[in-house]
């Protein structure tokens, strides 16, 4: 479980550099058992919110708590009821796909058998057998993001944020992390994850959240979102929402 | 504190497990070494041919051309007598050394039969290139004995008349150079300290690059401090990893050092060079106070860099700190204060330099270089720490 008690995020506004609200005064709550799609344009503030909630940025205001841990305070003990799966993020070359899991397990505290056996498990849940022995080096995208996957959930986190997770990937691949998702959430797991993909997200997400401009715009089922953006399916829903139609005096 | 312990242990595998298949940083740390070494081994044994060429011994003969041999033929036999291989030759010799087939000759003229007999001074011509200087000691050398030949002969022609031949001769000058030979191989020694020095410094520059900008680069920072691994403890395992592999180069230098010592024939240097390995250890000992400095000093400079090759400029630094202390020693060379213990790089000279010499180790400057090297490495660990989770060197 994520709570976030008004939360604000600016950058810049010291000396020439502009001052950008990236967030402003967002509440909510993510629950355990339940898959939340975060849905933005580019520049929304999906990055900065989850980069908040894994506390690598401080907030400008306002408070996170994960499992009622404050991320603030004691951000390394949040971070291990936390699995993350950044945007654009890279792999140990010299490592083999195995070895990179292992040692993010091993980061979180785990070891032995115990270790090998999750690690085994995700290899088989994402279909790795093929490439777990093999070095990082010169994998494909789809490669590197199944292992970074796997990595960044092998110590079984109650809450798990992924950024654009199927991002690029062929559709064997997407749909088994699609599957993977599930597999968490009948865990009774807390999954947040961004996308660009409307199909995607009206498929697996039990709630949608849409940012625009630093702000929830609208928060719900999908079918609650349909109708907040007065659209007959979640596109256009979407667009509706982030775009709000031009007045009259726009228009002219 | 068990837990910052076990988290410092899994970076310091992880890393090492890394490095070890890092083949370029392993180049870049191992093959400086033997470069090294192999440049000392090759410089003092180009000081041993040069010694070698100015004693004239273990090198072939002088030769000499003269034209005009059988004219003064006292002369001649008193060079051969000197070890000078006399050839005689025609008369084209000085066009032959103008066209460089010959480097010099010694001319002597028809008159100077006449002249030597009746007691006259013969003119006689050395004819050689100046420029050439390949022949500088072989012209000297001949000079020298021509010059001695002359003083004989005068006086022995002094003697004849019942005259001293000190009437012409109101002062011999004769030098001693106490310099000699050693000289140069104290300076070839001198400069091993500089060389292990500099090899603590840049050791493990490629890893630590690799560790902290490489990260970067390769975009595995910002998963890496998602994990609850402290940021001290992931600086720590890093860090020991380059130290480690710090100590691993120079023991590797050292050990081919130790080689080349067993190899350099250093009394014909005439230096008494008596390095055991225990003496070697005891460099080692000395130099791993340095190193704990040196790596966290890389890990400080490298977290602020971008990229491997925006790590790789900033290193350059690296080279110039150690650098600023033996600038004193060139300034001020000899000197050794007590004062040098307390200052890295300064006193961590003075040791090696004197452990080459044969004095034994210094244990007490050993402590001091510890009390020194621990807190200022801390200093520099805790701040790279304190820098790793902040925005700027996450996102920048």
């Amino acid at each position: 479980m994520i709570r976030i008690e008004q939360l604000s995020k600016s950058f810049g506004g010291i000396k020439k550099i502009p001052k950008i609200d990236a967030l402003k005064n967002v509440s909510l709550e993510l629950h355990d058992g339940e898959i939340t799609g975060i849905l933005g344009l580019n520049g929304a503030g999906k990055s900065t919110l989850m980069r908040l909630i894994y506390g690598l940025l401080e907030p400008t205001q306002g408070e996170i708590f994960v499992d009622n841990i404050n991320v603030g305070k004691s951000p390394d003990v949040a971070r291990k009821k936390l699995g993350v799966l950044p945007d654009d993020t890279g792999l140990y070359k010299r490592l083999t796909a195995r070895e990179n899991i292992r040692y993010y397990g091993e980061l979180q505290g785990f070891s032995g058998e115990a270790l090998e056996q999750k690690i085994s498990q995700l290899i088989g849940w994402l279909g790795m057998e093929t490439i777990a022995e093999r070095k990082a080096e010169g994998f494909s995208l789809g490669e590197r993001m199944k292992t970074a996957l796997a990595r960044s959930i092998v110590h079984k986190p109650q809450n798990i944020l992924l950024d654009e997770p199927t991002n690029g990937l062929d559709v064997i691949t997407t749909r088994a992390v699609r599957k993977l998702l599930h597999e968490l959430k009948a865990e009774g797991r807390c999954v947040l994850f961004s996308s660009h993909l409307m199909h995607e997200v009206s498929g697996l997400c039990d709630r949608v959240i849409v940012i625009a401009g630093g702000e929830i715009v609208a928060d719900g089922s999908v079918a609650n979102i349909v109708a907040a953006g007065k659209g007959t399916n979640l596109e256009d829903a979407f667009v509706n929402l982030v775009q709000p139609p031009l007045t009259l005096a726009e228009r002219n | 504190m068990e837990n910052f312990f076990n988290t410092l242990l899994v970076i310091f595998k992880k890393e090492l497990h890394d490095a070890l298949r890092d083949r370029r940083s392993l180049r870049m740390a191992f093959l400086p070494p033997i470069y090294f070494v192999g440049t000392f081994v090759g410089t003092v044994f180009l000081i041993l041919h040069l010694q070698n060429e100015a004693n004239g011994k273990g090198s072939e003969p002088i030769q000499l051309s003269v034209l005009g041999a059988e004219y003064l033929p006292p002369l001649t036999d008193w060079l051969q007598e000197q070890g000078v291989k006399v050839h005689k030759v025609g008369d084209d010799a000085y066009r032959q050394v103008e066209q460089k087939k010959l480097d010099y000759v010694l001319i002597i003229p028809k008159e100077a039969e006449q002249q030597f007999a009746t007691g006259e001074s013969v003119v006689a011509w050395l004819a050689y290139d100046a420029t050439n200087s390949k022949i500088q000691t072989s012209i000297s050398f001949i000079k020298q004995q021509i010059w001695s030949w002359n003083s004989r002969m005068g006086s022995l022609r002094l003697l004849s008349r019942g005259i001293s031949p000190a009437v012409v001769s109101p002062l011999y000058l004769r030098e001693m150079n106490i310099a000699s030979d050693q000289k140069m191989g104290f300076f070839v020694m001198a400069s091993l300290p500089m060389f292990l020095i500099l090899s603590v410094f840049i050791g493990s520059v490629g890893f630590t690059a690799d560790m902290t900008a490489g990260e970067r680069e390769r975009r595995s920072l910002e998963s890496l401090l998602i994990t609850p691994a402290s940021s001290a403890a992931i600086i720590m395992g890093k860090w020991l990893t380059c130290l480690v592999l710090t100590f691993a180069v120079l023991l590797v230098e050292l050990a081919l050092l130790a080689v080349a010592f067993a190899f350099i024939p250093f009394n014909q240097l005439g230096l008494r060079v008596d390095v055991s390995v225990l003496d070697l250890l005891g460099i080692f000992a000395a130099l791993t106070s340095l190193a704990v400095i040196a790596v966290s000093l890389q890990q400080m400079i490298a977290i602020f860099a971008r990229s491997f090759k925006d790590a790789q400029t900033y290193m350059g630094v690296i080279i110039f700190i150690p650098m600023l202390p033996m600038m004193y020693t060139m300034i001020n060379p000899g000197a050794s204060e007590p004062w040098f213990a307390w200052v890295p790089v300064l006193g961590h000279q003075a040791v090696v330099k004197d452990l080459l010499l044969g004095s034994s180790l210094d244990v007490i400057a050993l402590v001091k270089f510890w009390l020194v090297a621990i807190p200022l490495a801390a200093l520099l660990l805790v701040f790279t720490a304190n820098q790793l989770r902040k925005p700027k060197i996450v996102y920048g």
